[in-house]
Order: structure tokens, then sequence, then C-alpha cells
């Protein structure tokens, strides 16, 4: 019991694609299952004595994901039978994390993506539920800007709605 | 030039888009579709195509609202492959149990959460009895024919346990199994009055080719008569795979009549919640559905056992069965807790053993007396059994002969055995259908595939049919009660 206790709180660092370095508790870090998985694998002493590179995500994002961990650190463990998850399917978000996702957009596609190279499950959902949460309810509004580009439907369009347009559209 | 935003969204791996576009709902996902072409092909490949294959109801409006919308939806409403219709039943005996503990060691809090459950339960409950009306099944009728490659129609059974319950709850206590199976029943002939309607057109009628499905034997006789056999037979004859679950009629021991002076035995044996099957003479609809489906390849059918109550009648139902019917292209047959005897099952095997290549009894008890020799009667099926050409693969388990579990042990050590039975090197299998004893070993399951049905099936005559209800052998008597059940109780969320 005492040793498990030890391992959660053994300190971790990680590295973002930056170079600089972040300590974390390893229960944390194994919120996600790359970093836990590579734990499993390497042992305990070389973590102990190593930094772990996590060479696709910046700095920023990285303490933002780190934050998400450490506030979600005694959460059960991310269930595997994805069909029973009932929240999944569901929009509703916590509370808590409803107000950590209030960032701009450009983080929150970062933390999506950092989420899913790290493999944090519950973490991806609550970033894929908010980009939802977003569309919901908006129309495919006529873009005064045509765009040149390939993927733009024939129609016109329109891209994006007003949400993404305002935010990207330089 | 691509702006940023497009670019943006566009670095999202596809999973990801779609991920998010399965929390959306149909019209939102459409708008989402409209705004570009990447977007629009990107949630329309195969992964994202089959979120849709498999949709669940519990026949809530809500719920209904949204199927409809998909199978309307000329682009998704091909992708539906199969509907799961859901009986969801709620706690009531765990709410009941907190109303009553009121004042005596529950918080305030625990009491309100305990009313509003109560309360829920209720309007819940009013809407499923309102739910039986024309409307909900002229809409399940319309998303039936719209959903045209619709395959597999499927009922189950969800609990919804109550608070201070955990929601991972995944089978409903036995006390509940009366509520449940009285809401199967209804769901089935709703689901079913609505496979009718949508076979309206005789020239191309509606196939459905899987159809699972629960409910007490006597609902299913009703629903014969209610919905008249020609309309019944028009669907069913495009049955291929037909999977049923039947109980004997079960009533809670507390709404049995009073006992009497000759039932002086219940009003100790049986609490209350204690559900107790009901000999019901009205189980004939099972095989008069059964015999509407002529072009069936795979047969499952089984019975689902309380352990209190009289249903020796029910071996009635396989001797309508092998006296009546024979499917012409029977490949696959699983038999489970049901009750025969020993001739109508020979007779069953029979009229089929041109065809059956796969084979699984279990939990199936001979009704027969033992013979004068004292020998079980598995002696005579197991020998045909063998000598049936096209078997590929059999699967005995839990047999019964004259409520004894039987010994299926073949002769030999555990080196024979694990040579016979590859399955036996795994330490937590073999315990889970065997007991070693001072003789050998008492085994509950055996299986075969082509070639061990060539080696022929040898099992210890001397023991077959070894009492095995001792001691560690509860589990089986257990896995009867409980694992008879084609019923698959889920958390209950419907989308």
């Amino acid at each position: 019991m005492a040793e498990n206790k030890d391992k959660a709180t053994q300190k971790i660092t990680l590295t973002s694609n930056d170079g600089s370095s972040i300590e974390v508790d390893r229960c944390v870090a194994e919120r996600s299952m790359l970093i836990k998985n590579l734990i499993d694998d390497l042992g305990d002493d070389s973590v102990a004595t190593q930094a772990i590179p996590i060479p696709n995500v910046n700095d920023p994002v990285l303490r933002k994901v780190v934050e998400w961990c450490e506030k979600h650190r005694s959460d059960p463990p991310q269930s595997t039978e994805e069909e029973n998850d009932s929240r999944k399917k569901t929009t509703d978000i916590e509370e808590w994390d409803q107000k950590f996702m209030q960032v701009d957009q450009e983080m929150l596609f970062e933390i999506i993506l950092a989420a899913n190279y790290l493999d944090i499950k519950a973490l991806l959902d609550v970033g894929c539920k908010t980009v939802a949460n977003m569309i919901k309810g908006k129309s495919p509004r006529r873009s005064a800007r045509r765009s040149t580009s390939r993927t733009t439907s024939p129609r016109g369009l329109l891209s994006l709605w007003s949400f993404f347009r305002v935010s990207f559209i330089p | 030039m691509a702006t940023d935003t497009e670019s943006k969204l566009h670095e999202l791996p596809t999973e990801i888009i779609e991920q998010i576009a399965r929390s959306l709902s149909l019209a939102d996902l459409t708008n989402f579709r409209l705004t570009c072409r990447d977007v629009a092909s990107r949630t329309n490949g195969p992964t994202f195509r089959s979120y849709f294959e498999t949709r669940t109801t519990d026949l809530s409006a809500a719920s209904l609202d949204r199927l409809a919308a998909i199978s309307t939806s000329a682009n998704f409403k091909s992708s539906i492959k199969k509907l799961t219709v859901l009986a969801t039943i709620y706690d009531n005996v765990n709410a009941e149990t907190i109303k009553s503990r009121a004042g005596e060691d529950l918080g305030p809090e625990e009491i309100s959460a305990a009313a509003s459950w109560i309360q829920k339960m209720q309007r819940e409950q009013e809407k499923q009895s309102a739910d039986g009306n024309a409307a909900v099944i002229d809409q399940l009728a319309v998303i039936l024919k719209n959903a045209d490659r619709l395959e597999t129609v499927d009922l189950s059974a969800a609990f919804i346990p109550g608070p201070n319950q955990s929601m991972a709850a995944s089978s409903a206590p036995y006390e509940a199994l009366p509520s449940v199976w009285r809401r199967l029943s209804q769901v089935l002939s709703i689901a079913t009055a609505a496979m009718t309607q949508s076979n309206v057109r005789p020239t191309t009628p509606r196939i459905y080719p899987k159809w699972c499905c629960g409910a007490e034997a006597r609902s299913i006789t009703r629903l014969m008569s209610a919905l008249g056999t020609d309309k019944l037979a028009a669907v069913a004859a495009s049955v291929r795979s037909f999977a049923l679950t039947f109980t004997p009629t079960i009533m809670s021991a507390g709404e049995m009549a009073p006992p009497s002076a000759f039932d002086d035995l219940r009003s100790w044996r049986y609490t209350d919640g204690d559900p107790i099957a009901m000999l019901d003479d009205n189980f004939e609809g099972v095989p008069a559905l059964l015999q509407l489906m002529p072009q069936l390849k795979s047969l499952d059918l089984a019975m689902y056992n309380t352990l209190e109550g009289d249903t020796l009648e029910y071996d009635r139902i396989m001797t309508d069965i092998a006296r009546h019917i024979h499917f012409p292209d029977l490949q696959q047959c699983a038999l489970r807790g049901l009750r025969t005897k020993k001739a109508d099952l020979l007779r069953f095997l029979a009229n089929h053993a041109s065809s059956i290549c796969r084979l699984e009894l279990r939990h199936v008890a001979l009704a027969d007396r033992l013979a004068e020799t004292g020998e079980s009667c598995w002696h005579a099926v197991f020998p045909f059994i063998s000598s049936m050409p096209k078997i590929e693969f059999l699967r005995l388990s839990g047999l019964i002969d004259e409520e004894m579990m039987v010994n299926l042990a073949p002769v030999g050590t555990l080196e024979q055995l694990i040579g016979e039975m590859p399955s036996w090197n795994d330490l937590e299998y073999r315990r889970g259908v065997s007991i070693e004893w001072e003789f050998g070993y008492l085994v509950s399951e055996r299986e075969f595939d082509a070639e061990g049905m060539q080696k022929g099936l040898v099992y210890d005559r001397e023991w077959l049919g070894t009492e095995l209800n001792i001691g560690a052998a509860t589990p089986w008597t257990e896995a009867r009660r409980f694992g008879v059940s084609a019923l698959r109780f889920s958390g209950g969320y419907v989308h």
C-alpha cells in the first residue's frame, strides 16, 4: 500500500517540444495512456532519472493538459467498454471542465490534438463535446468571403460558421 | 488560398472530426456537413456511417423523433442495420425501500433524492402505459419502412437503478423480474405490430432477416390472435435468424392469492418479492409463431427459468414443435433452458438431422423418468447426435436429467482430457465447468468441433447423470437460473 502511494507521488519530468520541463506526480502523468504505457515498458527507474520528451506538444498546451490531469487525478481509470459509458453520449460537460475549456479556438484545437496524441480519452471527449456545443443550433451561413480552397463546396460556401470565421479568417 | 480557419479544422484527424460529429443531432450534423466539402466527405466514411448502424430506442417520444429524423435522411437512412428496442424498467423496489426507511438511517438529502426518483419513475411508468397507443406503433412502423437496409430487430431490456445504487448495476434484481417480463411483453407487441404495419407492399415485402426478442409465453399467444396469423406470417416468412427467450408467466409471491391451507408451504418458503413461475396453459403461441418461419437458418430458443414454481407442463412446447414444425434449412440451433421429453427431442433432431451443423444444448432438462436400469435418458440422445451427418460443432452444457445435473466427464487422466479438450489448459475455464473429486472429474460442459465429433462422443457411462448438486456445483444451479436468459441489461442509455 505504502509502495503504491510512493509510486503515485513519484515525480516525473515531461519536456515539451520547445524544451521547457514540467514536473508532475506520476499518477497525474499516467492519466495519459501514452505515458502510462511508456512507463510500464521502460520500468520505474528509467523515468526517475530521465525526462520524458513530448515532441508534439508545446509548453502552454502541455501546461494546460497537466492542469486538467491534476484536477482529474483521482478519477476512476478509463473504462475500456466505450459502449457502456453513458456519459460519452451526452453533451453535458462538468462545470469545472466547461470553465477549463473557455480558451481561444486555437488553444482548444491544440488541446484536442494533444489529448489525442497523449491518449487521454476523457479530455479528448470534453474537447470534442465543447466543439460540438459550439456547432449546435448554428446554421451554415453564407460567408462574405469566397474561399478559393479546393475543399470549398460549389454552392459558394461558406465554409464554417460564424464562430469559426470570427476567430480564424484573417 | 485556404484560410487559417479551414487549415485549423482540417488539421484535426478524421476520427476527431467524427467524434465531434457524433455528439450532434441530425439537424446540426446536416448543417455541419453543409459548411464544407472536406467535412462532408470526412463524415461520410464507413467508420462514421457505422455509428448509425446500430440504433437504440426506448420508445420515448424524444428517442423516436431522433430515429425518425435519421430514417428520413437520404444520406444516412441506409446505414441503419440494427435497431434495438429497449424495454426500460425502473427500479421501484429500491425506491420503495428507501421511502419506508425514511427517518431511520437516511439523511434528508437521500430522502429527497428518493422522493424525486419515485416521482420520475411514476411519470415514466405512466408514459409507458400510454405508449401502448397507436401513435407509437405508427411512428415505429414508418421508421421501419424508411430504414430499408435494416437487418436486425432486437428487443432488449434496460434496468434503470434507483438512487444510491451503483449506476454500473449490470443486472436487475431477481425481485424485479416480473415487471421486467411484463414490460418486455408490452414492447414485443408494440414492435411486432409496427413490423406488420411496415410490411404494406405485398410486391416488395419488408424483409427482416434477424429478429431477437423475449416475452412471456402467454403474451405471444395473445399477440398472435390480436394481430392475426396472416399479417404476422407475412413478416415472419422473411426471418432467417430468430432468437426467442420466453418465460412462463411469472408473478411475485406477493401478488399471488393468499395461501390456502394446501399452500401452507408458500408462507415460509417465499418472501413477497420472489418470482414464481405460474402454471399457465397458454403457451401455444410459441410453436405457432415458429411455424410461420419456414426460411429459418438459425434458431435460438430459450426458456427463462425461475427456481420456484411449476413448469412441468412446459415440455409440451417441445412436443408441439417436434410434431408440427420442420425448418428445411435449419443450420444453427441452440436450445436453452427448455424442458422436453426424450422422444420429442429425438424427433426434433431427426427432423433436422440433414441440415444442422451447429448445435448447442444448454440447461436442457429431459422430463422423462429414469429408465428402470437407472441409466440416464441422455444415453439415447448422445449417440443420435454423434450420428448426425453434417454436424461440425456441438456444445453441451448444464444438461439436466430428472432434476440432476448431468456429468459429462470423459474417461481418462487430466493429460488425456487436455488432449481431448484443449480449452482445459485454462485452469479458470476448467474450474468453471468441472469439479475434481476422488474418481476423476465431474464435468458440466463440453465442446466438440468437427474433429472431435469424428472421434465420437465419449463419456464415462457409469457416472453419466451423477448428481452434481454438491457443494461446488451450486454456481451451475445459479447459472441455470440466470444464465439462460438472452436478455442483456445495459446502463440504459438510448441514442
